[in-house]
């Protein structure tokens, strides 16, 4: 029998986590966190060779029949438990387990409650793996739904003073968000099926199934004209999917939870929420929101890519503004997922790559970036960027670090952000010239923001770096130690790959470039968007 | 005379039929005589018959529903055997054991009159259930409601008078209303009867203010038990006064006693052309649901707010039963079974609580290390009651409001759609209070004047009971169908 490699990526974390509330001992907690990690990477590195060779977009699958809720008299209810590794899941899976295994090892400044901190930890590492693998909306709608709850309490319990507030605001905005999901969820697994009586309602990611199981009585079918306030059903669907995703990611109007949270939690819960818990939004996107409905979105297009560019310009304004570290970077986070809007709103096969591309290579930099913050924080618990100038001068290999996160950040040729930025610009400069899917002028304003983020970045540099030393804090000078052997081997690995990911984009792309084409072929088909 | 001789053995007959609640009256007989002729009678006796009582009952339904086919009348159709029935019946003396089970160790005293009080609620929900006739009905309503105001003051300080003699006024007025309402309904249908063919067509045929009147004041007792809004105010009061752990079972085991009740009166009231009931219920249950979901957000006193959640719920139960559809029975069985579960696990805490001083939410403050296991469990339930996964609670919801989509489906009308996101919100909504006491107990720092006052010994006791319901709770979240396959064996027609 083959080992079941997706669902031991799930239960590995579950087991640790309940390891961890069975034994005691201070110092094995993050050694068991750390195990899980470590084993996670093994068998990351396992399927990734395995299957690197395989052309083939579906890498790695996992289907059984979870349970079956018969309904009323007209149907039943079918769900699977099915997980798949694809072009998109590979890589954000891939970059998941680093980036998780990276803010298990940065977990030094946890000191109390340590076996509830680990076990929690653990319990998010699970739902995450679970979400980017489930492919039946029901099991990934569980996986997304539970992240709530760890997070809640690993910002509420660790964070820092204003800890509930940020807590309490990030819990209420997910769960609207992922409330207006369900509506959808529920209206999809009801239009989707086989047979009669009874018919067997099923929703299943897969795309080439899903056109087979529309029924023709559904009310999400195409041909339904009814609708409400003048839009049709099927456009709210979409709507509602993109304000419950786009909560996640976040967007303009809806971003306020993020600042918050990252401020106020601790530093490996700010680097696994920016890196990862985001990227769920856009997976989101284009794992349900698109697929399902391409004529909306297509429709929607100009509004999606609206949000993005108010996105990329207001987060990059914001940034500008900030007066705290990590506040600059939530902003940041905030301005560079406006890219992924702005690259689905493009409909190119070019912006979608981006899309990927850039979940993939702001995991690692928002990663670095946060990591940095904290280490900064660490020694004197302040991270007010006017406190500080001439940091280079004590920290020499910090600021060297600093300037690679900074760099790819704001889009350096040769680190990755720019790889990312590029796709998505080259998608939504094709879609705004010939096609006029959106306006010419949303790329344009896209770059004033990419210009807005060279400004911040490297006006923080020059405030916090550059000069000569100096604090306006009361500590010592002997405070500012330099990176510890620690902190440089969190950092190493991904300023490594932002570096890879920078000059080799064949690394990703031979595995995302499958998926597009097949992805495209099914969701904007030539002749949707030549209309 | 001839006609006399089969009539007595038609009852005699019947009376084998129902054997359950035979043994719940012997039961009730038995404690009595206790208090009569032994009143040094040990407190564990009294607990095992009682126990064993509701066990006798439980296993005697079960061995029913396995052989269970078609609809039995009894006593010249004054009760009526049914599956739908069964399965309520069954539910409530769960839930009713369960709620034994949790109050052995806090009831100290006078433990045979509220094991009394207990088994005679518990017999008039079987009765309620199985009942056929107006009168029966009325009675059975009755047997439910007069132990509950006695419950109320069970512990006999200015507190708990106050809330019994609250809910006694409430309810015998509501009480006299309904029975105002049958006897209207008696005069058009001309039958005491509602399992009768008659009594259907004769409603059909009298579609008017009068019967519309009628109804709602029929209605009115059976929402009253149930808890729905605008028929709460008296809850939260009572709730406050009572013992906690009389609370735990008043706040679950009428209420889907008289869900079951409703479904099946209103199953015989409506009528293909006539007024729709269910528009009616819709509105009733979006009103309970947004009437207790905020006012929990306000309280202040875990108990006031687990009465306003349990109004909230309330209202999602009548959205479960919404079209009176038997076929949906097994949804709103489900979501009681969770309700059941939940509610239970988040009183076993605030039996616990209470017991060591803590009343108020803001009082759990910084006790998540203390009771770190009671709160932890109660956390389950309330994120079951909420509807959050991995609990069952998810399930129970997901299930309601599929339910609602197919009825939209069906029958596209804007109601449907907006009872669907009014629950959807109100979820949200609820888990703003419910997730205070977790909030309070893990993210809180303890209130250090407070600290002075509880003794900082260590509690050791783990809570099994919690355990159970927990498990229970999460494996019915991962295999619902265990359950729901179950349900759905049964032929439900009541007919």
């Amino acid at each position: 029998m083959e080992l079941p490699l997706l669902t031991l990526l799930i239960l590995i974390p579950l087991l640790g986590a309940l390891l961890i509330l069975l034994v005691n001992g201070d110092k094995l907690f993050k050694r068991i966190a750390l195990v899980v990690g470590l084993l996670q990477v093994l068998l990351f590195g396992v399927i990734f060779f395995q299957t690197s060779l395989n052309s083939n977009t579906i890498y790695l699958s996992e289907k059984v029949n979870w349970f079956t809720l018969p309904l009323g008299k007209s149907g039943v209810l079918q769900t699977h438990y099915h997980l798949l590794l694809d072009g998109l899941s590979l890589p954000i899976i891939g970059m998941s387990i680093l980036v998780l295994l990276m803010a298990t090892f940065a977990s030094q400044e946890i000191t109390n409650k340590k076996k509830g901190y680990f076990s929690l930890l653990l319990l998010l590492n699970a739902s995450i793996m679970g979400s980017f693998m489930a492919q039946d909306f029901l099991l990934f709608y569980l996986f997304f739904e539970f992240m709530l709850l760890p997070m809640y309490f690993l910002i509420g319990i660790w964070g820092g003073k204003r800890r509930e507030y940020a807590s309490i605001k990030f819990f209420l905005y997910t769960l609207l968000g992922s409330l207006l999901i369900l509506v959808v969820l529920i209206a999809l697994y009801m239009s989707y099926g086989q047979g009669a009586n009874p018919t067997v309602y099923s929703f299943s990611f897969d795309m080439a199934q899903q056109s087979n199981l529309l029924q023709a009585d559904a009310l999400l079918h195409p041909n339904n004209v009814s609708g409400i306030g003048g839009l049709s059903l099927r456009t709210w669907a979409f709507i509602f999917l993109f304000i419950g995703f786009g909560i996640k990611l976040p967007m303009f109007p809806f971003h306020t939870w993020l600042p918050d949270a990252h401020v106020e939690a601790p530093t490996p819960i700010s680097v696994i929420l920016a890196a990862i818990l985001l990227k769920i939004g856009g997976y989101g996107l284009l794992r349900i929101a698109y697929p399902v409905f391409p004529s909306e979105a297509l429709q929607l297009s100009f509004w999606v890519g609206l949000v993005g560019v108010v996105s990329i310009v207001y987060g990059a304004w914001c940034a500008l503004a900030s007066k705290d570290l990590k506040k600059l970077i939530a902003y940041s986070s905030i301005s560079h997922m406006g890219f992924v809007l702005l690259g689905l709103a493009s409909a190119q096969a070019e912006g979608i790559a981006g899309v990927i591309y850039q979940m993939v290579s702001h995991g690692f930099i928002s990663a670095m970036l946060f990591l940095l913050a904290g280490v900064l924080y660490v020694r004197t618990h302040d991270r007010k960027i006017a406190h500080y100038s001439g940091l280079h001068q004590v920290m020499p290999v910090y600021f060297s670090f600093v300037l690679i996160a900074f760099f790819a950040s704001l889009g350096m040729p040769g680190l990755s952000g720019f790889m990312a930025e590029f796709f998505v610009l080259t998608g939504a400069f094709m879609a705004g010239g010939s096609q006029a899917i959106i306006p010419f002028v949303f790329p344009m304003l896209a770059l004033v923001g990419i210009l807005l983020s060279a400004g911040y970045y490297l006006w923080t540099i020059q405030r916090m770096f550059m000069g000569t030393f100096h604090t306006s804090l009361s500590i010592e000078k002997s405070v500012f130690t330099d990176l510890s052997l620690q902190e440089k081997m969190t950092l190493v690995p991904l300023a490594i790959l932002v570096f890879v990911l920078g000059l080799f984009p064949q690394v990703i792309l031979q595995y995302i470039n499958p998926f597009i084409e097949q992805w495209m072929s099914v969701v904007f088909p030539a002749s949707a968007i030549s209309l | 005379m001839t006609g006399l001789a089969e009539k007595i053995q038609l009852s005699e007959l019947s009376l084998s039929f129902i054997l359950p609640e035979i043994i719940l009256a012997i039961g009730i007989v038995l404690l009595v005589f206790t208090i009569l002729f032994k009143p040094s009678t040990r407190k564990p006796v009294v607990w095992t018959i009682s126990i064993l009582a509701i066990l006798f009952s439980i296993v005697l339904i079960l061995s029913k529903l396995s052989t269970y086919s078609n609809p039995i009348y009894l006593f010249h159709g004054q009760l009526v055997q049914h599956a739908p029935a069964f399965l309520f019946i069954l539910v409530c003396d769960v839930a009713m054991l369960i709620g034994l089970l949790i109050s052995i160790p806090y009831i100290r005293k006078d433990e045979t009159v509220f094991l009394i009080l207990l088994l005679s609620i518990l017999l008039g929900c079987h009765l309620l259930c199985l009942s056929a006739n107006w009168l029966i009905f009325f009675i059975s309503l009755e047997l439910i409601a007069i132990p509950g105001y006695l419950l109320a003051a069970f512990q006999r300080e200015k507190k708990n008078f106050e809330a019994s003699i609250k809910y006694f006024v409430f309810g015998s007025f509501i009480s006299a209303l309904m029975l105002y309402g049958i006897s209207w309904l008696y005069g058009i249908t001309g039958t005491f009867n509602f399992y009768d063919a008659a009594f259907n067509e004769q409603i059909q045929l009298n579609q008017h203010a009068i019967l519309f009147i009628a109804v709602c004041l029929l209605l009115g007792g059976l929402l009253f038990k149930i808890n729905v809004a605008p028929a709460h105010a008296w809850s939260p009061d009572v709730y406050e006064g009572a013992p906690a752990s009389v609370v735990a079972i008043l706040s679950v085991v009428p209420k889907i006693a008289a869900t079951g009740a409703l479904l099946f009166v209103c199953y015989h009231i409506q009528t293909r052309y006539g007024v729709r009931w269910s528009v009616l219920i819709a509105y009733l249950s979006l009103f309970t649901l947004l009437v207790g979901n905020l006012s929990a957000l306000r309280q202040k006193n875990a108990r006031r707010m687990m009465a306003y959640s349990s109004i909230a719920q309330s209202g999602f139960l009548l959205m479960a039963i919404l079209n009176f559809d038997l076929q949906n029975l097994p949804v709103v069985l489900f979501y009681s079974i969770v309700f059941v579960l939940g509610n239970y696990c988040v009183f076993l805490l605030i039996l616990h609580a209470e017991k060591n001083g803590i009343e108020k939410i803001e009082d759990y403050a910084g006790k998540g290390k203390k009771y770190f296991w009671w709160i932890f469990f109660a956390s389950v339930g309330l994120i079951a009651l909420a509807g959050l996964p991995p609990t069952a609670g998810f399930t129970g919801k997901f299930l309601i409001f599929t339910q609602l989509w197919e009825q939209y489906q069906v029958r596209p009308s804007a109601l449907w759609l907006n009872l669907l996101i009014v629950g959807i919100i109100n979820t949200a909504l609820a888990l703003f209070y419910y997730i205070k006491i977790p909030y309070f107990a893990f993210l809180k720092e303890e209130n250090t004047a407070l600290q002075t006052e509880t003794t900082s010994k260590k509690q050791r006791n783990f809570p099994v009971l919690a355990l159970v319901l927990a498990l229970l709770l999460i494996s019915l979240f991962l295999f619902p169908s265990m359950l729901m396959g179950w349900l759905n064996s049964f032929n439900f027609a009541i007919r």
